[in-house]
Formats: structure tokens, C-alpha cells, sequence
């Protein structure tokens, strides 16, 4: 097509120059063609404007340079021939360099464009999908190319294909994958920004999805931490209630017989009990619905073991207790209140199991990144029977246990009788309080 | 203690009804509340003097209540919470309670710990310059710590731990509160200070340190000390 137009021009401007050959002289005919060649240079090529600024010098040299019609031609003729067809061809040069730039810059913004219009779409993009999608409608309206999306960063380009890394802040999210040809770099360049931003527009999609989830599990963990505040609350009340009112009764009692009164009291203990069940299945189904987060920080053992012993101060009630603490025994890391329910759990337990004239025994050890805190009685033993069904008291301090990646372990003591141990890991070391003079 | 006000701010009502019946019987005048903004009006108007209070209200949060009411009051508060809600605790400490007890309690207790309010509000007025617990006498002024008669040395950080809990009278005082006034500022969570001093003076204070009498530890809330205010005319005497 530039051929041929290069051609048409060149044959206007024969039928102008007959035409204008009346008004002016033929040596100004010459500048006609040599327009004529500038014109296809500008428009359509190098190639076009050579072959219109040739066939131009040899027209004007036969049709209008004397002798007409003949290609002789003077000697000082011959030098203003080929001095226009000089300045013909770098006229053309130039004005083919110009075309050339005017046509990159249109290209330039053309891509400029695309990757706004891109850019903004992804903006708008709520799924991978639709990344894709932008990413390879952009690339084919702008390179006219077939390219292919693949969102495994570690995806190797098929045969013909090259693969450009769609890069992210936190990590590459893919490749854009284009038929392979000899890019040019600024065509690169669009490429490449084309795959990075399609890298951020998934990264972004992945961390709103990443948040969603987040709020999602936050909003489930204060529903059902409320739900189990809410229902410790409410089952507790009446119990309050009917705890308090037997203990009044009671009081009321004072000159009534004490098999009346046992009564009372026993009534009195058992709401303490049920109390105490509900509060362990509560505990239970917190620990158990997962997410719970311990407070874990520095305890003594010591501290829990006696504050475990004062909350069972009734039941216990006259039992001799002795207390195995190693000086040696450093502070524990660990969930202090969840460790003292454990103990407290292990106590009733042996104390409904064992007669209360036998003896109990709270120890503890340390042992490599371990602490074990034990209880041992001198009953039955643990009914091997009843296994699996251990009761909900048991039940949680497995579950406290496991929660701080430790673990229940029940059995026999040496000196006959169960033994129940809490074994906790301990990774850290207890840091020094600052040095202190010993005065005073 | 006939004549007392005490104010029961509580929304179920048949712990309110057994509460009235066990503070007549001992004597008391009783008025009850069964929203925050009620117990509000009725501590303005009737001037009680022991509130006990459910930390779970309808209408405002129990540390709410405490708070506001502590800019203008400062009655002897008894807050009552469930088990294993210790955080709760310590805010309720922290907003100006004065005890708390646990849901269900017995009666006995309740009375035990309101007879023990009463009697701190009794000596309010002046901080003690000597305390007792057990045969342990805390002379603040003379910064010294008798036991059975005899010179106890405790160390500069160990007397102001101790000073600490004999001031708070048998109250509670939270973990935050002893970091930050025995160790200042910054200390608040290095809860190992406190387990490691409160070792040292159960050992140099305590008949048995592994089953301490009076100086007891709230796993999670706080650390008290089982003493009183005492007028000890034998010491200036020496």
C-alpha cells in the first residue's frame, strides 16, 4: 500500500507538472516532485520516498528537462539532477525520522493509556478472575497478542510462550505468559508493568480475603466468648440463689435437730458441686471450641498449690496434706488460673474417691524444660473400667494440659493408691529480679 | 451493726430476697437496686454504708458503676462475680472495689467479708503506722518487722512490698498495682518480681511458707495480706 501510494503521488505530480508547465518555467517543475517525494518520505517510509524522490528526477529529466522526452541531458543539467535528487532523498530522511518518532510517541501514549485504563480496572477487581481477565483484554487491544495468565508463581511457559514474573511486594503471585517474538523494550517494558500490576491487584484481593476471614473468626470468638459468659452467668444465678437460701435456712434452723440440718448442709454442698460442674463444662467448651488464648506469665507452684487447697478448704476439710516443693523448683510459665482449676479438679477427685481419713500427697518436680505437679491418695486407684468415660472434671484438666502442650498423666503411685500428674513444658528460664543489697 | 445501710445492687430478684433476709437477720437496714442507675440514685440518697454489687447488670457495667461512683463515694463496695472471670476481678479492683466475691458464695463468707469491710471503714481516716497479722507486727515508722517478739531482716524491697499489702488491710491488691508501686513504673508485667518476693516473705514471715495464713495469693487477680491496723503502746515502750 505505501508503494502504491508512492506511486499515485508520483503521478500526480507528472499530470501537475503538465498541467503548470503554461504558468511556470520548467526548472520550478523540479520542486514539484521533489514535494512529491518529501510527501511519500513523511507518509509512508523511507522505501516509498526513495522510490518517488528516483522516479521523480528521472521524469522531470525526460519529460521536461530539454530535450523533451529523451534522458540526455546537458553536463551542468546533469549536476542539478543529481544535486535534487540529493536533497530529494535527505529531505525524505528527515522527514522519515520525524514520521518515525511522531509514530512511537502515539504508540508511547497508546500504552501509557492501556495501563492507566488497566490499572484502574484493577482497582475495581474483587477476584483473581477478574485480574485475569483485565490483564489479558489490556495486553490484546494494546500488542495485539494472545497472552495467557497462570497464578502458580513457579509455572514454567509452555513451548512458544515466555513467561514474565508477576511480582509483589510480599511474594511473585503468578506469570503472564505471552507468545514469544522479539520484544521490543519499550514493549517490554508495558509487558512488565502490566504483570506487576496484575501481581499487587491479587495481593491486594488476597489480603482483603486474608482480613474477611480474620473479622469473620473474631466476630464467631466474641459471639461464642459472650454466649458462654452469658450462660455461666445465667446458670450460676439460681444457684446463688439456692446456695444462699439453704444457708439462711440453715441458720434459721439453729435449734433444730442436726439430722435436719445435715440435710441442709448437704444440700449446700451439692449446689457448691453442681456450681462447680457447670463452671468445668463451661470452661470445657471455651477450651474445646479452640482460639483460646492462656495468660500465661510466671507462677510458683507453691502459690497454686495452696490456692487450689484454700478453694477446696471444706471439702479437704481436717485430711492431712503434705507438700513435696524442691526449693530447686523454679517459677512456672503457665496460665495460673487454668493450673489452679487443674489442681482444684484433681483434688475433688480424689477427695470423692478416696475414704477422708487416708492421707493426700502434692509434690512437685522439675525436670529437663518440664515441670510435673502430682497429687497422689491412697485409694482404689484409678477405675480402669470407667475408661473413656472420666467425667467432665478429668476431662478439662486434659484439655488445659494439652493447651499449654502438656499433658494428664494418670496411674499408680508408688505408695499404692492413684497418682495424677501435670506435666507442663517449660521452654523459657525465669529472667533475675535485679540484684538488692540485703540490708535492712 | 443494727441501723447500717447496706445497698444490694443485683438483678435477679431471688437473690436479692435471700440477701434482704440474711442482712435483717443481722441487723441491718436494707435497700435494693435492680439497675446500675437505680443503685446510683439510691447510694445518693440513702447513704449506705456497705454496697454489695453484681458485676453483671443490665443496664451499665459493674466497673462503670464503680467508677462513677468512686468520684463521689467512697462506701465500701463488695462485688460479686462468677468463677474463672478473674480479668473481671481485676478491673473491678482496679475501678475501685473493695472485695469481690465469688458466685455461688455461702453466707458465712459474705458476712465474713462484709464484718471485715466494716471494720477497715471503722480506722479510715488516718494510715496505720503499725499492723498485725498473726504474732507479726509491721512498724512502718520505725521500719522495722517483728515476729514472735523478734527482729525480723527483710530486705529494702521486700519491707515495701510488705508495707503494700498491711496497708490494704486484708484487701487485694492487684499484681499491676504492687509491680508498679514496689518497682515503679515500667514493671507492671514482671509478675516473676512479685512471685519471687512474695516467696521470700512468706519464709522469713510465715509459721508454714507452703500454707500460709496471711499472706495469700488470688492465682490472676492479686496477693492480700490478712492484717490489721494496731495500736501498740508495747513497742514505744522498749
Amino acid at each position: 500500500m505505501p508503494w502504491f501510494n508512492a506511486l499515485a503521488i508520483f503521478v500526480g505530480a507528472i499530470v501537475l507538472s503538465f498541467l503548470m508547465e503554461r504558468i511556470v518555467g520548467a526548472s520550478q517543475l523540479s520542486l514539484l516532485f521533489l514535494t512529491a517525494a518529501v510527501v511519500a518520505s513523511a507518509n509512508w517510509g523511507r522505501g516509498p520516498g526513495i522510490l518517488a524522490a528516483v522516479l521523480g528526477v528521472l521524469a522531470y529529466d525526460y519529460f521536461f528537462l530539454p530535450p523533451r522526452f529523451s534522458f540526455r541531458v546537458s553536463e551542468p543539467e546533469l549536476v542539478s539532477l543529481f544535486l535534487l535528487l540529493g536533497i530529494a532523498l535527505f529531505i525524505g530522511h528527515l522527514a522519515d525520522g520525524l514520521r518515525q518518532q511522531a509514530e512511537s510517541a502515539r504508540r508511547g501514549q497508546e500504552r501509557a493509556q492501556a495501563t492507566a485504563r488497566i490499572s484502574r480496572d484493577f482497582s475495581g477487581a474483587i477476584s483473581m478472575e477478574q485480574v485475569s481477565a483485565i490483564a489479558v483484554d489490556g495486553i490484546r487491544r494494546t500488542l495485539a497478542l494472545e497472552p495467557r495468565i497462570s497464578f502458580d508463581s513457579l509455572a514454567t511457559a509452555p513451548q512458544g510462550y515466555s513467561a514474565i514474573p508477576m511480582r509483589a511486594p510480599r511474594k511473585t503471585r503468578g506469570v503472564l505468559l505471552v507468545p514469544a517474538r522479539n520484544f521490543g523494550s519499550e514493549e517490554m517494558d508495558f509487558l512488565e508493568t502490566v504483570a506487576s500490576l496484575s501481581g499487587l491487584a491479587i495481593e491486594r484481593i488476597h489480603f482483603v480475603e486474608v482480613a474477611g476471614d480474620a473479622l469473620l473468626r473474631m466476630q464467631g470468638e466474641r459471639m461464642r466468648s459472650r454466649i458462654l459468659s452469658t450462660l455461666s452467668h445465667d446458670l450460676r444465678t439460681p444457684l446463688t440463689g439456692i446456695l444462699a437460701g439453704v444457708e439462711s435456712l440453715d441458720a434459721d434452723l439453729g435449734g433444730m435437730e442436726d439430722r435436719v440440718r445435715s440435710k441442709t448442709r448437704e444440700v449446700a454442698a451439692e449446689v457448691r458441686r453442681m456450681s462447680d460442674l457447670v463452671g468445668n463444662l463451661l470452661e470445657l467448651s471455651r477450651l474445646q471450641a479452640g482460639g483460646v488464648k492462656l495468660r500465661q506469665d510466671w507462677n510458683s507452684a507453691e502459690e497454686l498449690i495452696d490456692g487450689a487447697l484454700r478453694q477446696r478448704e471444706s471439702l479437704l476439710n481436717g485430711r492431712e496434706i503434705t507438700i513435696q516443693v524442691s526449693d530447686r523448683v523454679p517459677l512456672v510459665w503457665c496460665d495460673g488460673v487454668l493450673v489452679e482449676r487443674v489442681l482444684v479438679n484433681l483434688l475433688d477427685n480424689a477427695a470423692r474417691h478416696t475414704p477422708p481419713e487416708t492421707p493426700l500427697r502434692m509434690w512437685v518436680e522439675s525436670g529437663e524444660k518440664i515441670v510435673r505437679i502430682g497429687l497422689d491418695d491412697r485409694g482404689v486407684g484409678f477405675d480402669e473400667s470407667k475408661n473413656g468415660s472420666e467425667g467432665i472434671g478429668l476431662s478439662l484438666c486434659r484439655a488445659i494440659a494439652e493447651s499449654h502442650g502438656g499433658t494428664l498423666e494418670t496411674g499408680c503411685s508408688p505408695h499404692g493408691g492413684a497418682r495424677a500428674v501435670l506435666v507442663l513444658p517449660q521452654d523459657r528460664k525465669p529472667p533475675e529480679p535485679p540484684e538488692e543489697e540485703a540490708s535492712e | 451493726m443494727s441501723g447500717r445501710i447496706v445497698l444490694v445492687v443485683e438483678d435477679d430478684h431471688s437473690i436479692v430476697r435471700v440477701l434482704r433476709d440474711v442482712f435483717l437477720q443481722e441487723g441491718f437496714q436494707v435497700r435494693t437496686a435492680s439497675s446500675a442507675r437505680e443503685g446510683m440514685v439510691e447510694s445518693g440518697s440513702h447513704r449506705p454504708d456497705f454496697i454489695v454489687l453484681d458485676l453483671g447488670l443490665p443496664d451499665l457495667d459493674g466497673k462503670e458503676f464503680l467508677r462513677e461512683l468512686r468520684q463521689w463515694s467512697d462506701t465500701p463496695v463488695l462485688v460479686l462475680s462468677a468463677r474463672g472471670a478473674e480479668e473481671e476481678k481485676v478491673l473491678a479492683l482496679d475501678a475501685g472495689a473493695d472485695d469481690f466475691l465469688v458466685k455461688p458464695f455461702g453466707v458465712p463468707e459474705l458476712l465474713a467479708r462484709l464484718r471485715a469491710l466494716l471494720r477497715r471503714r471503722e480506722g479510715r481516716g488516718s494510715r496505720g503506722a503499725f499492723y498485725r497479722f498473726g504474732n507479726v507486727v509491721v512498724d512502718i515508722p520505725g521500719r522495722t518487722v517483728h515476729r514472735n517478739g523478734e527482729i525480723v531482716r527483710l530486705t529494702s524491697v521486700e519491707f515495701s512490698l510488705l508495707v503494700q499489702l498491711v496497708r490494704a488491710e486484708g484487701k487485694v491488691a492487684t499484681q499491676s498495682h504492687l509491680l508498679q508501686e514496689v518497682w515503679g513504673p515500667g514493671h507492671g508485667d514482671d509478675t516473676h518480681y512479685l512471685r519471687i518476693y512474695m516467696a521470700h516473705l512468706r519464709k522469713k514471715l510465715e509459721d508454714d511458707p507452703a500454707r500460709p495464713a496471711y499472706l495469700l495469693t488470688e492465682t490472676g487477680v492479686g496477693c492480700r495480706c490478712l492484717a490489721e491496723k494496731a495500736d501498740l503502746p508495747h513497742l514505744e515502750e522498749r
